[in-house]
Parts: structure tokens; C-alpha cells; sequence
């Protein structure tokens, strides 16, 4: 009876985690090209309960919940216009690819600058790459050429953090580069702030059931008490 | 435990930094020449969950602001008919000399100093110098789009249109002006398509509409994050209720 116990705490902790992402999402709420998490709870497994007198079987029991299969929202979201030079935004499908200590590395946060050498870089630093690999020029009036730009399709998109992803790039993809725009964050604000509300509450509910299970077990530990 | 309380006060210090850019810019709002701070957001780094979840679920660590240098979009004009006052047209900056160094600034509200030498209002001077001849009137000067300074004719001199390979790395020294660093490269010739006009200034390039729309944006989402933190601190209470 005590591995209610266990199922419930499990159920806490993966509330717990859940937590954790929908706050780093709000933290990204004004983020440009940030892509949201979503992850699946699923049961540990199930085990067969059975009647220890007669050997029958009573039905099955979960043994508590873990997050599983996170996936990231890779649906862009809306450019909106900053009409300044040097904020790049994919219009459709694909990523800019920047030249990272780590490798190549891919983003939609369009927000890029000027080098000394005359070179577009990300916020980092890093220099933006274009159709052909190499670093963007940019023009002698300081803007850049949006036909210049490389705009990779990729497949395998992980999150790598610092506003870029790591993934497989076979070809250019078909999005088009727009200057003076930039792509807004990706986290849908009322529905993460939905989902804290309820994973607080399965949270406070775990909670409920242990402390529930928790007065069962004291009963039964006075029952042998003589009165 | 408390990580995802931490990853909410990274975004919450984050929007703190674009709001205090932006209070900045509209303050400036009607600052001649003056050019927006451009402030960048990126999420940080991701760490895998460890209990409670399978291989592949991260959480990540919230959100900062790194500022990547001005907005170079053109301000509007404003038509003064001063013969002293010159806007640029197109990416670059007037050389000034200010306290013997080498400054850089957008800001054309010019005027004769008492000893006749062309400047600003704060005392910089052009560079090259350019001086009015005693007794030659201020109001018949010209100013031609390539920068060349002529009074009824003869030549003063010329007004020197820079730029540099990186105005994100200039430095701001207050007053309108700017300093090459070496992350901004060496100040070298304009691009030609870069004009003067005369008797008029080039404005903030601040939009009023824009400025308050990102920092409603901003207020919003330092708000969300907070009440991200009321949740955590809320979770850490009931994990505290556990034990009686």
C-alpha cells in the first residue's frame, strides 16, 4: 500500500520539471526567434496487482509518471517590422546559420551587427553565414544584401541555447530573408500561463495523496495500540 | 529544485535591461541626430532533466539581454532654414575634434564660435577646421551635399563624411558623439551615397509608437515571469505542506 506513496511523489517531481520549462518559457516570452517546449507524461509501467490469498488478478497499477518525448515548436511566428537594417527575419521555412567556437549552429533570432572586418555577427559575436558558407559582407553603406544570406533547411532541430539550434542542414530552404524585421517569440503567453496554473494544481494534488495515504498509514500503525 | 525560479529571474533581469534602454530612448526622443539602443534577447543554456523524466527532456535556464550597439535607421527631417544646421543622408558621420580627439557625430546643429571657428554647441569643432573670414556673413554660407563649405563663392573648406566597417562597435561618449574603438575598425571615407543637406536637422530616430509598444512588451513580460516565480514558490510551500 505504501507505493501509492512512491506514484505520488513521482508525480510531483515530474510536475516539478514541467514547472521549471513553462518558467523558462515566460523568461522567453519577449525572446525573437524562441521556440517553445512541449513534453508528454507518461506512466512508468504498469503492474499487475494480484490477490495474494487466491491468486487472482485484481487489475493493473500504475507505478507513477515521468516526462517523456519533449518536443520543440518549430512553427515560426510572426516577423514584425523594426525597420532597422541589420534585424534579418526568415519569411517561411529555414534558419541562418552562424559560425560558432562549436561549429555551425542555427537560429531565427535575426538581431545581428557589424564586425570590425566588415562582417555580419550575431549578438554573440559570430559571424552569419551565407548562400555560400562564407561570412556575409556587408555593403559599403552598412546594410546588407538579403540575397546574400544563407537560409538553411534542416532537419534533426535540437535547442542549443544562446538563441540556436543544432540540426542536420541538407539544402538551402525556401524562406526568404526580409531586412528590418524581426521574428517575434514563439511562447503562446495565455497558454503557458495556463499550464502553470494546472501543473500547480496536479502538483498540489500529488501532495494531497501523500499526505492522504500518509493518515492511512498512521491509522494503521494505531490500530495495535490497547486503549 | 528551484531552478525554473532562477530561469524566470534571468528573464525578469532581462526585460529590466531592455526597460532601462528604452526609458533611455524616449528620453532622447527629441534629441537631435540621436540613434536607438538595439537591445538583443537569446534563451541560455539547456541542462537535462535528471529526475522524473526520460533522456532527451531539458529545461533551460532563462533568458538574457545583451545590448548589440545603435539602430542606424534614418531619422526624420526637420526643416530649419539655418544656413549652420546640416543633416546626413545615408549611413555615416561628421569628423569632429573634440579635447584634441577625434569624435564622430550625427548631429549637424551647427554654429560660429566667437572666434569665428565652425562647431557645435558643446564646443567640438570640425575636423578639418573651417573659420568664417571677419566680416563675412554667417547667413551666406553654403553647404553643398558632398560636404564642401563656400561663402558667396570662395571656398572654407570641407566637412569630413565618415564611417566606420562597425558602427555597433563605436563608442558612445555622450553628447551625440561617438568614439572608433577596435572592435568599430578605423574611420575611413564614407560611402558616396551618403549626402548633406542644408537647413535642416536630422531628428531622434526614436519612434514614440514603437518605444512604448516594446516597453508595454516588456512590462508584460517581466510581469509573466515574476508570476512564474509565485508559482515556484507556491510549488516550494506544498512541498513543504508534506510533512506535517
Amino acid at each position: 500500500m505504501n507505493r501509492g506513496l512512491y506514484v505520488a511523489a513521482s508525480g510531483m517531481l515530474a510536475m516539478q520539471a514541467r514547472q521549471d520549462q513553462l518558467s523558462n518559457d515566460l523568461a522567453n516570452a519577449a525572446t525573437p526567434g524562441y521556440k517553445q517546449d512541449r513534453t508528454a507524461q507518461k506512466a512508468f509501467g504498469e503492474l499487475l496487482v494480484r490477490n495474494v490469498a487466491g491468486d487472482q488478478q485484481v487489475g493493473t497499477m500504475a507505478a507513477g509518471v515521468r516526462l517523456e518525448e519533449q518536443t520543440t515548436d518549430l512553427r515560426a511566428a510572426p516577423l514584425r517590422s523594426t525597420d532597422e537594417p541589420l534585424d534579418l527575419g526568415v519569411d517561411g521555412e529555414g534558419y541562418f546559420g552562424v559560425q560558432t567556437g562549436q561549429g555551425v549552429r542555427y537560429t531565427r533570432n535575426g538581431r545581428f551587427a557589424s564586425a570590425a572586418d566588415g562582417t555580419l555577427v550575431d549578438q554573440m559575436g559570430n559571424k552569419v553565414l551565407g548562400k555560400d558558407g562564407k561570412p556575409v559582407k556587408l555593403k559599403t553603406d552598412g546594410t546588407v544584401d538579403p540575397a546574400t544570406v544563407g537560409v538553411f533547411a534542416l532537419t534533426n532541430v535540437v535547442k542549443a541555447g544562446d538563441g540556436n539550434f543544432t540540426g542536420r542542414s541538407t539544402a538551402q530552404a525556401a524562406g526568404k530573408v526580409r531586412t528590418g524585421e524581426l521574428e517575434g517569440s514563439g511562447v503562446d503567453a495565455a497558454r503557458t500561463m495556463v499550464e502553470m496554473m494546472a501543473s500547480l494544481r496536479a502538483y498540489e494534488a500529488g501532495q494531497k495523496a501523500l499526505t492522504t495515504i500518509d493518515d492511512t498509514l498512521g491509522k494503521a500503525a494505531g490500530l495495535g495500540s490497547i486503549r | 529544485m528551484l531552478e525554473g525560479m532562477y530561469s524566470a529571474a534571468a528573464g525578469m533581469a532581462a526585460q529590466q535591461q531592455r526597460l532601462d534602454a528604452v526609458s533611455n530612448d524616449i528620453a532622447n526622443a527629441n534629441t537631435t541626430g540621436y540613434k536607438r539602443v538595439r537591445v538583443a534577447f537569446r534563451d541560455l543554456l539547456y541542462t537535462p532533466e535528471w529526475v522524473a523524466a526520460q533522456k532527451g527532456v531539458t529545461e533551460g535556464a532563462g533568458a538574457k539581454a545583451t545590448t548589440v550597439g545603435r539602430g542606424y535607421a534614418q531619422g526624420a527631417f526637420q526643416r530649419t532654414d539655418e544656413p549652420l544646421d546640416v543633416a546626413l543622408q545615408g549611413q555615416g558621420f561628421i569628423k569632429m575634434k573634440r579635447e584634441g580627439k577625434d569624435v564622430l557625430t550625427r548631429d549637424g546643429d551647427f554654429r560660429f564660435d566667437d572666434k569665428g571657428r565652425l562647431g557645435n554647441a558643446r564646443g567640438d569643432l570640425v575636423e578639418p577646421p573651417i573659420s568664417l573670414p571677419a566680416g563675412g556673413d554667417e547667413r551666406n554660407v553654403k553647404i553643398a551635399p558632398d560636404g564642401s563649405v563656400t561663402l558667396d563663392g570662395k571656398a572654407l573648406g570641407k566637412l569630413s563624411i565618415v564611417t566606420v566597417p562597425s558602427q555597433d562597435g563605436l563608442q558612445p561618449l555622450g553628447d551625440n558623439a561617438f568614439a572608433a574603438t577596435a572592435e568599430s575598425g578605423a574611420v575611413r571615407a564614407a560611402d558616396p551615397s551618403t549626402k548633406l543637406e542644408q537647413g535642416v536637422l536630422e531628428m531622434s530616430n526614436v519612434d514614440m509608437g514603437d518605444a512604448m509598444s516594446t516597453m508595454l512588451e516588456s512590462q508584460r513580460a517581466y510581469e509573466m515571469a515574476s508570476k512564474a516565480i509565485q508559482a515556484q514558490d507556491r510549488a516550494a510551500e506544498i512541498a513543504n505542506g508534506i510533512k506535517r
